[in-house]
């Protein structure tokens, strides 16, 4: 019987090359899945409004919807074949995930919803409530990262050198914001964005960082540009693209729950665009999902006023 | 089997300070953003005077890792802020302003980046070169091996100053030879610098010179020969870099062949100099290395050959192979290039052998003579002409003499034409070999003289008159001089490995290992003597032999053994038993007609039978005849006694030694008219083994002795006594007249009588102490005597004490 071939101190295994096919068509179903996920998201919003212009629960759709797939994909492939889960994810957590379901329900159950927050209405709010959102997630993904450091290290969530990560994220995302702003004051007709409240910019801080923005990082960011580019083959140019181009699928959905209007909409997707490539890049060249979440985070402290994100 | 996620992707990410980097742009921007949009929502339009900090970050980007790349993107993305409001201001007056406006903005940023990438660049590019430099010295620092730091060298020289190739000139570390490196595609090569000298060679003249300088305009007529340019490459120019060491000494030529564009200059010196400065260091440190390397890679070399030598030296006793081997060692372990090797073999001649040159016997003798006055080894110069030479021109030769204890056997001889080619190292290694070579020259001395002193004890074994053989201890023959083959009939090859006892004709079959003295002897080592041994030969004829077999001393991991030395003693032997019988015969056939001579005439002398009475002088001759008839029947009992002794048993058994002793003197007291007869016993009675008749016999002769020596008056003493641990002694003591010391060693033997001048007058036989000799010896006793003359005599025997007496003995 011959030896598994022996390179310095790593041992090869004999059944090396097929585990690496497995891999790679692992990483090809994931990312069809996503791409599945998000058309079909996409897609459901966009018949939806087709065929109901006047209902007016799109962006709570939009919120369940891209909530849980933001969420549950990278979840799922985390968790998936996993021994030990529900040891994992303890009563504690079973708890905390409810909490997190009573509060999303209380926030857009409230009675001022029932107008779409566009037009830069003020959100009136209570701030701790909004706080309690990514007080709930991030503890719950630090369990699971614990639990299975591993895989979630694949998605990006890596602790090592966290300060510069969130700095050069939250720098990106301030500079893009800075520009949109510019560029939407430099147009004369234009009427300049009011300065939000403080309550405002808390809910969309904890909103994006909490639950939509971390989500959307995580399964496009993370989950996706695992599948593609964990293997370091192929192109990283092409990888930017598809990404950007998923990413703006989904804005184009929350275009659509938002009922943006054309130049609204056309707005977000050339800088919410423009925000999935340098996150995407930030994403390959730090080895971190952080920046992301922080140029996320940040650029729609500045684009909330104007979109109602 | 799971399929478990391969890790993933390792590659490195930026380090920290790229992160600064990152950060510091991204704040710039930023501030440069929130600049221009304070000063928009202030009201300045599309004319921002903050715009021009834009130019600030650009700048950064330009010096980032990406260069020109971030520059145009950070212009792009700053005048791309202006987009929308040209979009916006489509189809309105403002729109070609704002166009303009926007298009010298974008060509100003874009200009910007250019420039400032370049910048940047050729700021990195020095510092990496400066970087390249250090990095350079480094890594030649670090590579210790001469071949593949040419290979360095040359591969950096060629690229720093553009030539189409490049040598490295450079002596050999252990031959200090000079050697040409160059490069032949991706292969090195190596040649030696001198030779061809029927053409200039140019290394030769640039190693002399030992300058920089540039030799331009070579003619192309291949009257220049430059190691290794290779065949068909034409020389037009070179430049030629001296490396200095740290003593000023040159290590090497570094040599630039065809530049690539123009020609050689001042320049190109200048490019060298980092690299040449970190050549030095690192060829000087190569040096040292290779020589060190060369010299242990040596020194185990010339151990091996010693240790293999050695045992070569070490197994043989031929001078002939000792020379040829020790002549093989000595070319290997120097790497001279002749030598020589001549010693004395015993006997007085002489051998020799000779590596690579002929030699004639003068030469020898000569060679061998300076050997005796040398008084060590050494190196002799090529200059030394008082030394012979094996080379018409020798560069350096090595000699060491084979030497052992002041004796002189012969010496090593080893030349070479280099006059550096011997080091202290192979010095000491030739007289390391000329020490193994003494010894085994010794050894053959020592050889040769115990197989002669074998030879002359096998010649004196051999003309021994008595037959000796040596036994081993297994009782195998081992050694058989002819004298022993002719006592036995055994020859002696056939002899060897027999068992003595078969050899000697032993009769008691497979019992002899138990019961032959001889084979009982060998375990213990002890000495066996036999005055009379019974040999069966060969043929079955029966030998009486005297035999003593003394035991061969054990040890240095031999066994022991005998030494068996037998003497024929059968026509003795004969003689002695027909002695006996003659004269017992004789005896008995006299006392008979003694006898009646003795009755008749005490018959004649009584008057019986007598018709007339005899006359007084018949009745004197009467009285002498009885007398002389009495005389002589005593001496045929004495005889008759003789006999009986000799040949009959005693019967031994306990007797009261004090006991028997006073009943003898208590006899002797009743007869001695003019002697006193003590006795002085221990309080205690003593037991011994002995013949009470024979005993008698004993204190009978020995006091009967004393009283017809000793004066009368004079007292006789008995004594007993335990001295003697298991012995009783007794003592009969005189004071008489005593025995010459002439005499006293054959006092005991048979018919002897000392003459003290009075044996005329004493009558006797000279047979009393030689029975009692006999007697005592049958008893397990010795019999011996203290006298001295004029002061009397002691005779004294001993007698084994019983258990008892030997208990007693001890209590007491």
């Amino acid at each position: 019987m011959a030896k598994p071939l022996q390179l310095l101190e790593i041992t090869v295994r004999p059944d090396w090359r097929e585990l690496t096919q497995q891999a790679a068509v692992q990483r090809l179903r994931t990312w069809r899945a996503v791409q599945i996920a998000v058309a079909g998201g996409t897609l459901a919003l966009a018949l939806g409004r087709l065929v109901f212009p006047s209902w007016p629960w799109y962006d709570l759709l939009y919120l369940a919807l891209f909530g849980s797939l933001f969420w549950m994909l990278p979840l799922w492939k985390v968790l998936r074949g996993q021994q030990n889960v529900a040891a994992a994810l303890d009563r504690t957590g079973v708890a905390y995930l409810l909490l997190l379901a009573a509060i999303l329900l209380a926030y857009v159950t409230r009675p001022d919803l029932s107008a779409p927050p566009a037009g830069g209405a003020p959100v009136s709010l209570v701030p701790l409530l909004a706080v309690a959102i990514p007080a709930l997630t991030w503890p719950i993904l630090r369990r699971i990262r614990r639990a299975f450091p591993l895989p979630v290290a694949g998605l990006g969530l890596v602790g090592e050198r966290w300060a510069s990560n969130l700095l050069i994220g939250a720098l990106a995302g301030c500079a893009l914001g800075l520009h949109l702003l510019l560029a939407v004051s430099l147009i004369p007709d234009l009427a300049p964005p009011a300065r939000p409240p403080l309550a405002a910019l808390v809910w969309v801080l904890c909103y994006q960082a909490g639950l939509m923005g971390l989500g959307q990082e995580l399964l496009l960011r993370g989950l996706a540009y695992e599948a593609l580019f964990s293997d370091g083959s192929g192109s990283f140019a092409a990888v930017v693209v598809k990404i950007t181009l998923l990413n703006l699928l989904a804005l184009l959905a929350l275009a659509l729950a938002i009922d943006a209007t054309l130049l609204a909409a056309l707005w977000l997707l050339a800088y919410g665009g423009l925000l999935a490539a340098v996150a995407t890049v930030l994403r390959h060249r730090q080895r971190s999902l952080l920046p992301g979440i922080a140029a996320v985070v940040v650029f729609n402290l500045f684009a909330w006023p104007l979109f109602a994100l | 089997m799971s399929a478990a996620p391969l890790p993933a992707r390792a590659s490195p990410r930026p380090p920290a300070r790229h992160d600064l980097a990152l950060v510091l742009l991204l704040a710039c921007a930023s501030l440069v953003l929130a600049a221009m949009v304070f000063e928009t929502r202030q009201g300045a339009g599309s004319t921002l005077a903050s715009r021009w900090l834009a130019l600030l970050a650009v700048l950064i980007a330009a010096y980032s890792r990406r260069g020109l790349a971030a520059a145009l993107l950070t212009a792009a993305f700053f005048a791309s802020s202006l987009t929308p409001a040209l979009a916006a201001a489509w189809n309105t007056p403002a729109f070609r302003p704002l166009l303009t406006d926007l298009l010298a903005y974008g060509l100003l940023l874009g200009v910007t980046a250019y420039l400032a990438a370049s910048v940047a660049s050729f700021l990195r590019t020095r510092e990496a070169l400066s970087g390249a430099v250090r990095d350079w010295g480094a890594l030649l620092e670090a590579t210790v091996e001469r071949e593949e730091l040419a290979a360095l060298l040359l591969r950096q020289a060629a690229a720093v100053g553009q030539a189409r190739g490049a040598a490295l000139l450079t002596p050999n570390p252990v031959d200090g030879q000079w050697e040409a490196f160059s490069l032949q595609g991706e292969a090195l090569q190596r040649a030696p610098v001198a030779g061809q000298a029927r053409k200039l060679n140019l290394a030769q003249w640039l190693i002399d010179q030992g300058r920089p300088q540039i030799l331009d305009g070579l003619p192309d007529d291949r009257r220049f020969i430059l190691p290794l340019t290779g065949a068909g490459q034409v020389l037009h120019s070179l430049l030629a870099q001296p490396l200095a060491g740290r003593d000023g000494s040159l290590l090497a030529m570094m040599v630039l062949l065809n530049r690539q564009t123009g020609a050689f200059g001042q320049a190109d010196f200048a490019a060298l100099a980092g690299l040449a400065e970190a050549a030095a260091t690192a060829l000087e440190q190569a040096g040292r290395y290779a020589a060190t390397d060369h010299t242990l890679a040596r020194r185990v070399e010339q151990l091996a050959a010693l240790q293999r030598s050695a045992r070569e030296l070490n197994a043989t006793v031929d001078p002939q192979a000792i020379v040829d081997e020790t002549m093989a060692c000595a070319m290997a372990i120097s790497g001279g290039q002749v030598g020589l090797v001549s010693a004395e073999a015993p006997g007085g001649d002489v051998v020799y052998r000779a590596w690579n040159v002929q030699v004639e016997s003068d030469t020898i003798r000569r060679a061998t003579s300076l050997a005796h006055d040398a008084p060590h080894p050494l190196r002799i110069p090529a200059d030394d002409d008082s030394f012979y030479s094996l080379l018409p021109r020798p560069g350096l030769r090595l000699m060491a003499p084979i030497r052992r204890t002041g004796h002189t056997f012969g010496l090593i001889l080893v030349e070479s034409d280099q006059p550096r080619a011997f080091g202290e190292e192979a010095l000491r290694a030739v007289a390391s070999l000329a020490d193994h070579a003494a010894v085994a020259l010794d050894n053959t001395r020592l050889f040769s003289e115990i197989v002669r002193e074998k030879r002359k004890s096998d010649e004196v074994i051999a003309s021994i008159a008595d037959a000796l053989l040596t036994v081993g201890h297994d009782g195998q023959v081992m050694a058989f001089n002819p004298a022993a083959e002719a006592l036995t009939g055994w020859r002696a090859e056939e002899a060897a490995g027999h068992l003595v006892c078969d050899v000697l004709g032993c009769q008691r079959g497979g019992l002899c290992r138990e019961s032959c003295h001889l084979m009982r002897a060998l375990p213990g080592g002890q000495r066996v003597v036999e005055a009379e041994w019974t040999l069966r030969q060969r043929l079955g004829t029966q030998r009486m032999v005297a035999l003593d077999a003394s035991p061969l001393p054990a040890g240095d991991g031999q066994e022991g053994g005998l030494v068996v030395l037998m003497r024929d003693v059968t026509e003795a032997w004969e003689l002695e038993q027909m002695q006996g019988e003659l004269i017992a015969a004789f005896s008995h056939e006299l006392r008979t007609p003694l006898s009646i001579i003795n009755t008749a005439t005490e018959m004649l002398l009584a008057g019986e039978g007598a018709s007339n009475s005899i006359s007084d002088h018949e009745a004197m001759l009467l009285a002498t005849l009885q007398a002389q008839t009495e005389r002589l029947t005593g001496f045929a009992d004495r005889i008759v006694a003789l006999a009986r002794t000799e040949e009959q048993a005693l019967e031994l058994m306990p007797l009261p030694l004090a006991y028997l002793l006073e009943d003898i003197v208590a006899h002797w007291r009743g007869s001695l008219a003019g002697h006193m007869l003590r006795l002085s016993r221990p309080p205690a009675e003593v037991w011994v083994l002995a013949d009470a008749r024979a005993l008698h016999g004993v204190l009978d002769a020995l006091i009967d002795n004393a009283t017809k020596y000793a004066p009368p008056g004079t007292p006789i003493e008995l004594t007993i006594d335990l001295q003697l641990p298991g012995f009783a002694t007794v003592a009969v003591c005189d004071r008489g007249p005593g025995i010459p010391v002439q005499s006293q060693a054959r006092i005991f033997d048979r018919f002897y009588r000392a003459d003290a001048g009075d044996a005329q007058r004493v009558y006797g036989h000279g047979l009393g102490l030689y029975l009692a000799r006999v007697t005592v010896a049958q008893m397990g006793g010795q019999i011996w005597l203290e006298s001295e003359a004029g002061c009397g005599s002691r005779f004294a025997f001993t007698l084994p004490l019983t258990m008892e007496g030997l208990d007693e003995d001890l209590g007491d």
